[in-house]
């Protein structure tokens, strides 16, 4: 199993917990009964509580950053809120594999929900290499932001607008990170089918933190490059179905373009024509689902 | 003690009167059960889940029923209010169809030409995700 099903089971275990506090909370209780066929204002207290969707099977991802990786995996969906607003969640599924992040949803309307959240824009990156007997080596750390996100809902389509203005990376200036995304979803008999079409912006300074090549330490094969900012462009198609009220069999594909500033920096030139990586990034899953 | 033993006897008038019309009560109750035993009547399956509660649900149900004796029989359901089928002078029946709904539905076996109910049977709805006006694929997606 990956290494990420060992971060998983302790995100599992805390979010359990929160889970399993909500449950033995009289005052939180769903009243398993209530029927709403339109979205209703809901108040604070109606909108705390948990949602927890653990899943296992099988994927495969390819991308320039690692060596293609398929086999069993976990994968999880989690989310807990509480009745000050503020909110955990756990995104190890689909289409933004967020990891964990926290926020504070200050504002709701109808159909749209503001939140102030944590946002990861770019995962860590570690490059090395020997040319020509020139060592080139270069440690990009995460950078994680903090984003004002705001989410409508229409029925079966979802929109999400995500501008992330401060970054904790401190090692560089003028992070900047955009994103929306739109989710459609079909219904065919008992089949759920969805597709989902998402773009994300990062500045020119941040993709230069994770792909330029100073001057310095330019080399023959790896010449100096500052990349402008990029857009990447996520397109997931998926499918899901009951198997009882419990169980859901799932599967998806998702395809991520990267922008022409990322594809076009040598060091990326260099990774995705190693073999076991491509120049953009697929992944494909297969999964029964439990939602708790 | 005239006055006791008057009332006695009103009292034990009553009480005969009261059990005639217990006992008429009863009988007429005992007259509107079906006068055959509908054995069985079977809805497979008894569920039908979809993804999301309100979402319309697809399922082929195979409904069955047996009597012991041979009657004019017609299946209803909570959909309509026209039969789905007329079996004539049978003791037994089958259907099998797709139905599509958000909602339980009822299935009533009548004797005909009266219109007595004689057996029922519920398939019931179910849904993964509650629909409390926020889209799951919110939680799903983001």
């Amino acid at each position: 199993m990956r290494l990420l099903s060992k971060q998983l089971i302790v995100s599992l275990f805390g979010l359990t917990s929160f889970y399993a506090s909500s449950v033995l909370s009289d005052e939180n209780q769903v009243d398993e009964e209530a029927k709403f066929t339109q979205p209703s204002q809901l108040n604070d207290i109606d909108r705390s509580g948990g949602f927890l969707k653990l899943g296992f099977g099988y994927n495969v991802v390819t991308n320039p950053y690692n060596d293609e990786e398929n086999g069993m995996s976990l994968f999880l969906n989690a989310r807990y809120q509480w009745e000050s607003q503020v909110f955990v969640e756990a995104a190890f599924y689909r289409v933004l594999n967020s990891g964990i992040n926290i926020g504070y949803n200050f504002y709701n309307t109808e159909r749209w929900n503001f939140d102030l959240v944590t946002n990861i824009a770019h995962g860590k990156n570690e490059t090395g290499f020997i040319d020509q007997g020139k060592v080139f080596y270069k440690k990009s750390d995460i950078t994680r932001m903090v984003a004002l996100r705001t989410t409508g809902s229409f029925d079966k389509t979802t929109v999400q607008f995500v501008v992330a203005p401060y970054s904790f990376n401190n090692e560089y200036d003028n992070a900047l990170y955009a994103s929306v995304w739109i989710d459609q979803s079909f219904q065919v008999k008992n089949w759920e089918l969805y597709a989902a079409f998402g773009l994300e912006y990062r500045s020119d300074d941040m993709l230069d933190y994770y792909y330029g090549i100073e001057a310095d330490r330019a080399t023959d094969n790896f010449k100096a490059y500052n990349p402008s900012s990029g857009i990447d462009t996520t397109t997931e198609l998926g499918a899901s179905y009951p198997i009882n009220n419990k169980w859901l069999f799932e599967t998806y594909y998702r395809y991520t373009r990267l922008a022409d500033s990322i594809t076009d920096s040598p060091i990326m030139q260099f990774a995705s024509n190693l073999e076991s990586r491509s120049k953009n990034m697929t992944e494909f899953g297969i999964l029964v689902s439990y939602v708790f | 003690m005239i006055k006791i033993m008057k009332i006695k006897k009103i009292n034990t008038k009553n009480i005969i009167n009261s059990l005639i019309a217990m006992v008429l009560i009863f009988s007429t109750k005992l007259n509107a059960q079906p006068s055959e035993a509908v054995l069985t009547l079977e809805v497979d399956p008894e569920q039908c889940v979809s993804i999301v509660q309100g979402d319309d649900c697809y399922v082929d149900v195979k409904i069955s029923w047996l009597s012991k004796k041979s009657h004019d029989y017609c299946l209803f359901t909570s959909q309509q209010s026209k039969p789905l089928q007329c079996w004539n002078n049978l003791a037994q029946g089958q259907l099998t169809k797709e139905f599509v709904s958000n909602e339980n539905i009822t299935f009533y076996l009548k004797r005909h030409p009266s219109k007595k109910i004689v057996a029922e049977e519920v398939l019931e709805m179910a849904w993964v995700y509650k629909n409390n006006g926020r889209s799951h694929a919110s939680w799903r997606m983001f």
